[in-house]
Parts: C-alpha cells; sequence; structure tokens
C-alpha cells in the first residue's frame, strides 16, 4: 500500500497537493482553442473536522474554473444557519516527494472557501479524501502518516 | 450569482427529480438534460455537450445534506 510519513507541521498535518482542471474540462478548453491552466501547487491541512475537502478561491481562479455545482455548509463563522458554496470539479494530487507515488483523484468535487492564507494554507482536505485512505496521527513522534 | 438559473430549474423540478434520489441530474440553463449513476458521468456529458458553459451537476436529495466545518472559513459564491 502505497503511504508516506511528514513530520507535523505548525498548523498541523499539512502536505503538498497538486490542484489541475478536471479530464473534462481540460477537453473543452482545447475543444475551444483556449490554453489550459497550469496546474498549482499548494499546501493542504489534513483537517478532520472538515467533512468535504475546500479550496481558497485564489487557487480556483488561476485555474480560471467555473463553478459545477453548489453545497451547504455550516462553519462556526456561518453562525447556525447554512450558507451556499460553490463547488468545482478538479483533478486532486496529494504527495510527500516527487518520487512518491501520489494520492490521485479525478473529479474532485471541491467547495470555494476562503482560507488561511497568511497560515500558508490553500486547502483542507476534508473526510471525503480521508474516507479513501488510512491516515495515522502520532503525536508521540511528531508525525503523520498517509495510506492510500 | 453563477449556476442561479440552473438551481432555480433544480428546485422547481425536484418534486419529480426525488423519485430518483441518489442520482446525478445534469441540468443546464432550463432544462434537464439526463440522470446518470455517478458524478463522473454527469460531468463527462455536461462537458461533452456544453463544453465551456456553465452547467450544473447535483446529486439529487429529497432532503439538501448540509457539510460541516469546524474551522471559522468564509463559503464563497462566484458571481455570474
Amino acid at each position: 500500500m502505497p503511504h508516506f510519513t511528514l513530520t507535523l507541521d505548525a498548523p498541523g498535518p499539512v502536505v503538498n497537493a497538486v490542484v489541475a482542471v478536471s479530464d473534462g474540462r481540460r477537453q473543452a478548453l482545447e475543444a475551444a482553442q483556449q490554453p489550459v491552466p497550469t496546474q498549482q501547487i499548494v499546501r493542504a491541512l489534513i483537517d478532520t473536522g472538515a467533512s468535504h475537502t475546500s479550496i481558497d478561491p485564489t487557487v480556483l481562479a488561476a485555474l480560471n474554473l467555473t463553478p459545477t455545482g453548489t453545497i451547504e455548509i455550516v462553519t462556526p463563522s456561518t453562525g447556525t444557519g447554512t450558507h451556499t458554496a460553490d463547488t468545482y470539479d478538479v483533478d486532486f494530487k496529494i504527495y510527500a516527494s516527487a518520487e512518491d507515488t501520489p494520492l490521485a483523484i479525478s473529479n474532485l468535487r471541491v467547495s470555494a472557501c476562503e482560507l488561511f492564507l497568511k497560515q500558508g494554507i490553500h486547502a483542507l482536505i476534508g473526510r471525503d479524501i480521508l474516507s479513501r485512505c488510512v491516515f495515522i496521527y502520532t503525536g508521540s513522534t511528531n508525525s503523520f502518516t498517509v495510506c492510500f | 450569482m453563477a449556476l442561479e438559473k440552473e438551481i432555480a430549474t433544480y428546485n422547481a423540478k425536484l418534486a419529480e427529480l426525488k423519485q430518483h434520489e441518489g442520482k446525478y441530474v445534469l441540468i443546464q440553463g432550463e432544462a434537464v438534460i439526463d440522470l446518470f449513476a455517478s458524478y463522473d458521468d454527469a460531468l463527462k456529458e455536461g462537458y461533452k455537450q456544453f463544453g465551456l458553459t456553465p452547467f450544473l451537476v447535483k446529486q439529487i436529495h429529497a432532503v439538501e445534506p448540509i457539510y460541516y466545518f469546524t474551522r471559522p472559513i468564509t463559503p464563497v459564491r462566484k458571481t455570474a
């Protein structure tokens, strides 16, 4: 089973991720003779408190994406009611180093939420991705492991 | 907001769509295009038929699911 172990960062379990346009959108761009935006390399925090993966709108804007859905979300900042967030389909890869086999997910539905750019976090990896992995948080060695 | 027309179409058709709960519906403007077993299949057809023109892919739910975040993040909607 491919896996990687990394040291816990100040914000917590942070991994490198690559966000790119989905295959369907790439084909549509090529058919329209429009350039395919360059994939974005981001820092993503694994967040067991997030039911869904979310990406900062600055990253989605760099990919020139158009929303293909919406979801209703609740956060501490939205109070007791729900708020609507746009969702986008992206190709998403998580890796520890270029030599490692990445965890690659095609057509991942992510929501657009403003995150903590000042902390260097561009994405929250939620339980939708964790449902495909084994995630081991080893506080005693200040490390975490992702198996997939 | 983006997809405003498509969301209105989904809500207007929800009474009929509910019998297909769990499937994914592809909507463009006021037209319900088709139903699909998977998100991937609905997206593929959406891009095939509409290219870069906005379309909606939505899983059909009688009661809309709610997604939870314990961090105080701010949801964002794109203006059309």
